[in-house]
């Protein structure tokens, strides 16, 4: 039975992080103008247990496309190290590296890209199971049928081409490719915002399931708040490139820190009315970018203050939820725990 | 907010057809609905239902394989049929607008700003001296400042930026009626919460009535007085956006609320199985019962028809069996009752 809330790992404390990011930074091409920060991320650390599943939420623009790239290997990073399983990315050897690229798997955005149009689902599949020689051709046929149920296929769908699926039904042949070869990481771009609800529902439980039953690490990637709330524990929130709030979804979400998160959240069109609080930054307007040494929201924050020309650094704000505001009140609470 | 009860659109019995080997192909059913002065219509559904379509027929602006088979359009103090294209067309920017998905792609890629607000209200008849001083005051209504903005083109404005500025030249046209296909789907959340307050500001200063066309449940709940809710083509549930997110009466209805993740208590997903029939697939009876958990021999025979139950009306067998109690509501007793694995038994 699935609980209400995801669950969190049992040993979260007593395992090493499956990955581990320091640092993390890459852009592109080059800014507006030399003192401001190019597009891309910069900066990022955090660590994903295996099991777990972390949110990563913000605007477009704000860089958490190109984190999820940077961590499944496809683009290399300017600055920081990810480490998987305690090695390097970056300095691995060939073997290694191909391992790594089996072991971390992504989901894109839209599955009508992501799939080849000329291939069925099965032999788009076992594809992957080839390319690492998994199983004998008899097998594969059987790993086929378990994968498929797994993300709720049926059999007959395995050949079938992609012109002949519903859009949540591609989505699924995703999935299915990229847990094909046992990963311990799935990074998920935007998973459900090409699909209508009704499915995004099915595909979330679905997910949900493969996690229960796989004990997969994912990174998903969204820009809404609701599904990462349904799917995730823990949480960063990046604005421009930035890490501006992580913690906890439940702590993030009824008491975010960070003012961009705070207008985020109060800013999610809700069914009921159980929402009071109505935050709101500053016109969009005007424009957005400030000096890279800056807070990248003071051109758009009501609470800025001269202080704002630096950097915030990411401080404690409560149990293990950091916020990188200058108008945030460290808690007390990490001289208690340290 | 005090509506005016007398309608000054109405759209009724409208069927859209497209032509596939010969053979019409029905898109959209027996489509009715009235807009009171001042009034906002949420229209959702997911893709496909015939959101767009039902209201681009309404207005003739049809892709050209599909047309309206049926129907009557009252603007403007007369009627006329849904067939005529041209009449329909005419009411376009003398009276209805629409505001589409990308603001950008609604503006010429080669004028600056202020030109292109400038053309539409030399087509309205403003005499050239005058021009400058409204396109600064209509600018400046949707929150963006002329000077700067003015001078720019479509490619150096942002989403939020482009969609005002849509805004801005649907507005120059003074509409009774704006039609908001998606107006805020490619924007960031906060945006999107700032352009639609603008936009039920604008309505309101104005008296304008507006059909919010969408898909996200969250922003019809706040924002619309009524909704109309769209699967394959029929609109299945219509009323007050209160009472039917309250206690929905249709099963699909309750199925997409219950489909959308709680940001504030989250709760388990029950998802729909499958997905929406396509056009030709619909069948001869309610198009909702393949995926339907109620479904008897009834719903199979022949399309309910749009009953009345309390305040609003519903396409559904189920209200008139008078076991309105077994489509669970949304209230939180029911939550702790839902089975966790699936909503179908």
């Amino acid at each position: 039975m699935t609980d209400l809330v995801p669950k969190a790992v049992a040993t979260t404390m007593d395992t090493s992080p499956v990955l581990a990011v320091r640092g993390l930074s890459k852009s592109f091409g080059r800014s507006a103008s030399a003192d401001m920060l190019a597009p891309g991320c910069h900066d990022i650390s955090f660590d994903l247990m295996p099991g777990e599943t972390i949110g990563i939420v913000g605007e477009s623009g704000s860089g958490k496309t190109t984190l999820g790239r940077c961590i499944a290997g496809l683009l290399p990073s300017d600055v920081g190290v990810i480490e998987f399983d305690g090695r390097d990315i970056a300095t691995m050897t060939r073997e290694e590296r191909r391992d790594f690229r089996r072991r971390v798997q992504i989901v894109f955005q839209n599955p009508d890209n992501a799939l080849n149009p000329r291939m069925t689902v099965g032999s788009f599949v076992a594809e992957a199971l080839k390319n690492y020689g998994l199983g004998s051709k008899d097998e594969r046929r059987g790993r086929l049928l378990e994968l498929a149920a797994l993300v709720g296929l049926r059999d007959d769908h395995i050949d079938r081409f992609p012109h002949q699926l519903s859009g949540g039904q591609k989505q699924r042949v995703s999935i299915m490719r990229a847990l094909a070869c046992e990963p311990n990481i799935i990074v998920l771009d935007e998973p459900t915002s090409a699909l209508d609800v009704s499915v995004q529902a099915q595909v979330l439980r679905t997910l949900r399931d493969i996690q229960e039953r796989r004990s997969v690490s994912f990174v998903l990637i969204s820009h809404d708040v609701g599904v990462v709330r349904y799917m995730c524990r823990r949480l960063m929130v990046m604005y421009l490139g930035r890490v501006v709030e992580t913690g906890s979804t439940e702590a993030v979400v009824a008491e975010p820190a960070h003012p961009y998160t705070r207008a985020l959240v109060d800013a999610v069109p809700r069914l009921r009315r159980t929402h009071e609080r109505d935050f709101r930054l500053l016109s969009d307007t005007a424009t957005r970018r400030t000096a890279a040494a800056a807070c990248q929201l003071r051109l758009r924050c009501p609470l800025a203050t001269d202080a704002c020309a630096m950097t915030p650094p990411m401080r404690q704000v409560g149990d293990r939820h950091d916020a990188a505001c200058w108008s945030v009140q460290p808690s007390r609470l990490g001289d208690s725990q340290s | 907010m005090a509506v005016d009860d007398r309608p000054i659109f109405v759209v009724k019995g409208l069927c859209v057809e497209a032509r596939s080997d010969g053979r019409p192909l029905n898109l959209v059913d027996d489509f009715n609905i009235s807009l009171s002065k001042g009034e906002v219509l949420g229209l959702v559904g997911e893709t496909g239902a015939g959101k767009s379509l039902s209201m681009r027929a309404s207005v003739g602006l049809l892709p050209p394989a599909i047309r309206a088979a049926s129907g009557s359009i009252y603007f403007g103090g007369r009627s006329c049929s849904a067939g005529e294209t041209r009449a329909l067309r005419s009411h376009l920017g003398r009276g209805i607008c629409l505001l589409l998905q990308n603001g950008r792609s609604a503006l010429n890629p080669f004028m600056r700003v202020h030109a292109q607000i400038d053309r539409i209200l030399s087509y309205r008849g403003h005499a050239r001296q005058d021009r400058r001083s409204a396109i600064d005051a209509l600018l400046e209504s949707v929150g963006l400042p002329s000077q700067e903005i003015g001078t720019r083109y479509p490619h150096e404005l942002s989403g939020g930026q482009a969609q005002r500025v849509a805004m801005t030249i649907a507005l120059a046209s003074e509409p009774l009626v704006l039609i908001a296909d998606e107006p805020t789907t490619a924007l960031d959340v906060t945006t999107e919460r700032d352009v639609i307050q603008l936009l039920l500001s604008l309505c309101r200063q104005r008296d304008m009535s507006l059909v919010l066309i969408t898909h996200n449940l969250g922003l019809v709940a706040n924002n619309c007085d009524r909704v109309a809710i769209m699967h394959a083509g029929h609109v299945v549930e219509i009323g007050p956006t209160a009472s039917i997110f309250k206690a929905p009466q249709h099963p699909y209805t309750l199925s997409l609320l219950q489909a959308i993740p709680d940001v504030d208590e989250p709760r388990e997903l029950i998802p729909l199985t499958g997905s929406s029939p396509r056009p030709g697939a619909f069948g001869d009876g309610c198009r909702f019962a393949t995926r339907c958990p109620h479904v008897d021999t009834d719903c199979k025979a022949r399309v309910p028809d749009l009953i009345a139950v309390g305040d609003r009306l519903v396409r559904c067998v189920i209200p008139k069996r008078s076991k309105v109690g077994t489509v669970p509501g949304m209230k939180r007793e029911h939550q702790a009752k839902w089975p966790a694995q699936s909503a179908t038994p």
